[in-house]
């Protein structure tokens, strides 16, 4: 890596770990929404949509953990949605993805606390 | 002169970075847009056309792949290399790129090394077009009906399913770094293909060889498969369907279709078109490079139909750089 874009990196790391921060706010109330019993469909786009937009800079800025599990979260609820009838299990599963993201995001954050 | 890069991305740190990252790799000509919307703005307010695109997929309001088949219908875009830059990792996406007209495929997070590779290709693909373009003759023919040579791959626009060879390179490519294979890669050779070439005058032979393209796409629409014209005419297709004909069955479909074309000369007269198929390899266990090298061994499966005094296609099916740019610099501008 060029010594200008691993600059550049640096550079970015607080704004992205502030970003981080604000995606963790907004999960975290959406993460008490999605039912299986109701339909979760919007709220598990909603979480997919921020954990597909983290999983592109996650690595580059140095958080590859984090880029990893923002990815297994995306794939779940990919593979939740398009289940047609979706059983308690896979639905368990998919939010315990979610709960890794989110931990992994907590963490991110209280290491600037 | 520095080529002149579109990038289209909703995220703004990824345009910052990208911002950064390409002109430091050599690329100091870079556009923004945030939103698809944006970059049709852009496009249609630009002088002259950008040199490449870099396109992110997943955008509110119109996607990347969307855009990516906009930009293709686009006047002066018909060859100009569409990267897509994205998270979406997933085959169904792959392929939608693909088959919008997409020329590559990067998956995030990209690290500089492989950004500075696909955009030195894009590059090259450029220059060897513009070369192509300048020493052009004065009062030479017009791009669409000069002659390609017989055993160059040319582009064929408009053909639903039909994409480029170095297009389908990357695609193969791309699902085999996604683990991904599960797809059979075969071939189609017009047989006696040197006398049709011989034959032909520059529209007769480039509109034959489009039409069987389409008719061998239209019999594979059902089988989530792409063609791409290999030079020479010979077609290699890769599909993902394990419902697929057996070769005899789908090769005489296709004959059938051709058939129903009665293709002729310009001055009417019946043009005999026969068509050979090679047999099919299975690229579940195969790795991504030796995926490309497939490609070429399909063509020469089919090629062993050819009477001895035809030039072997395999020889026009070289993966260098040279090779690539030479696809993209045929004068057969869309």
């Amino acid at each position: 890596m060029s010594s200008q874009i691993a600059a550049k990196l640096a550079e970015m790391q607080p704004r992205f770990r502030v970003s981080i921060r604000q995606r963790l706010d907004a999960l975290e109330t959406l993460r008490e929404g999605p039912q299986l019993d109701r339909d979760p469909r919007t709220t598990l786009e909603t979480i997919r949509a921020v954990a597909h937009k983290t999983v592109g800079l996650a690595a580059p800025m140095g958080y590859h953990d984090l880029g990893a599990l923002c990815s297994t979260a995306e794939s779940s609820i990919d593979d939740l949605l398009a289940s047609l009838t979706p059983d308690q299990s896979a639905f368990a599963a998919t939010l315990s993805a979610i709960d890794d993201m989110l931990g992994e995001m907590a963490l991110i954050v209280d290491s600037d606390d | 002169m520095a080529m002149r890069i579109l990038v289209v991305d909703d995220d703004p740190m990824i345009l910052e970075l990208l911002f950064e990252a390409l002109p430091s790799l050599g690329f100091p000509d870079v556009t923004g847009a945030s939103s698809a919307m944006e970059a049709q703005q852009i496009i249609q307010n630009a002088r002259t056309p950008f040199d490449c695109c870099l396109l992110d997929i997943q955008m509110p309001e119109i996607t990347g792949i969307e855009l990516c088949g906009w930009i293709r219908s686009r006047p002066g875009y018909g060859q100009t290399p569409i990267l897509m830059i994205t998270a979406m990792a997933q085959r169904n996406f792959v392929n939608q790129a693909f088959a919008a007209g997409a020329t590559d495929y990067v998956t995030k997070p990209f690290d500089p090394l492989e950004l500075s590779t696909r955009m030195s290709l894009a590059q090259r693909l450029n220059q060897e077009r513009q070369r192509v373009e300048l020493n052009q003759p004065a009062g030479a023919a017009p791009l669409a009906v000069q002659k390609p040579e017989l055993h160059a791959p040319f582009h064929i626009a408009d053909v639903k399913g039909v994409i480029d060879l170095l297009a389908m390179e990357n695609y193969l490519l791309q699902l085999g770094r996604g683990g991904m294979f599960t797809s059979s890669v075969f071939a189609f050779q017009i047989a006696g293909i040197q006398r049709l070439y011989n034959s032909c005058s520059a529209e007769e032979y480039f509109y034959t060889v489009t039409d069987i393209a389409e008719a061998i796409s239209e019999n594979l629409a059902y089988y989530e498969a792409f063609v791409a014209h290999a030079g020479g005419g010979a077609f290699v297709c890769v599909s993902h369907t394990p419902t697929l004909p057996e070769e005899e069955e789908l090769t005489a479909h296709i004959r059938e279709t051709i058939e129903v074309l009665e293709l002729c000369y310009d001055d009417g007269r019946p043009m005999l078109v026969d068509l050979m198929s090679g047999p099919r390899t299975r690229l579940g266990l195969r790795s991504a490079r030796s995926a490309v090298s497939t490609l070429r061994s399909a063509v020469e499966q089919a090629n062993k139909h050819q009477p001895q005094t035809t030039r072997p296609i395999l020889q026009t099916l070289r993966p260098t750089s040279k090779f690539r740019a030479l696809l993209r610099s045929l004068p057969w501008a869309s």
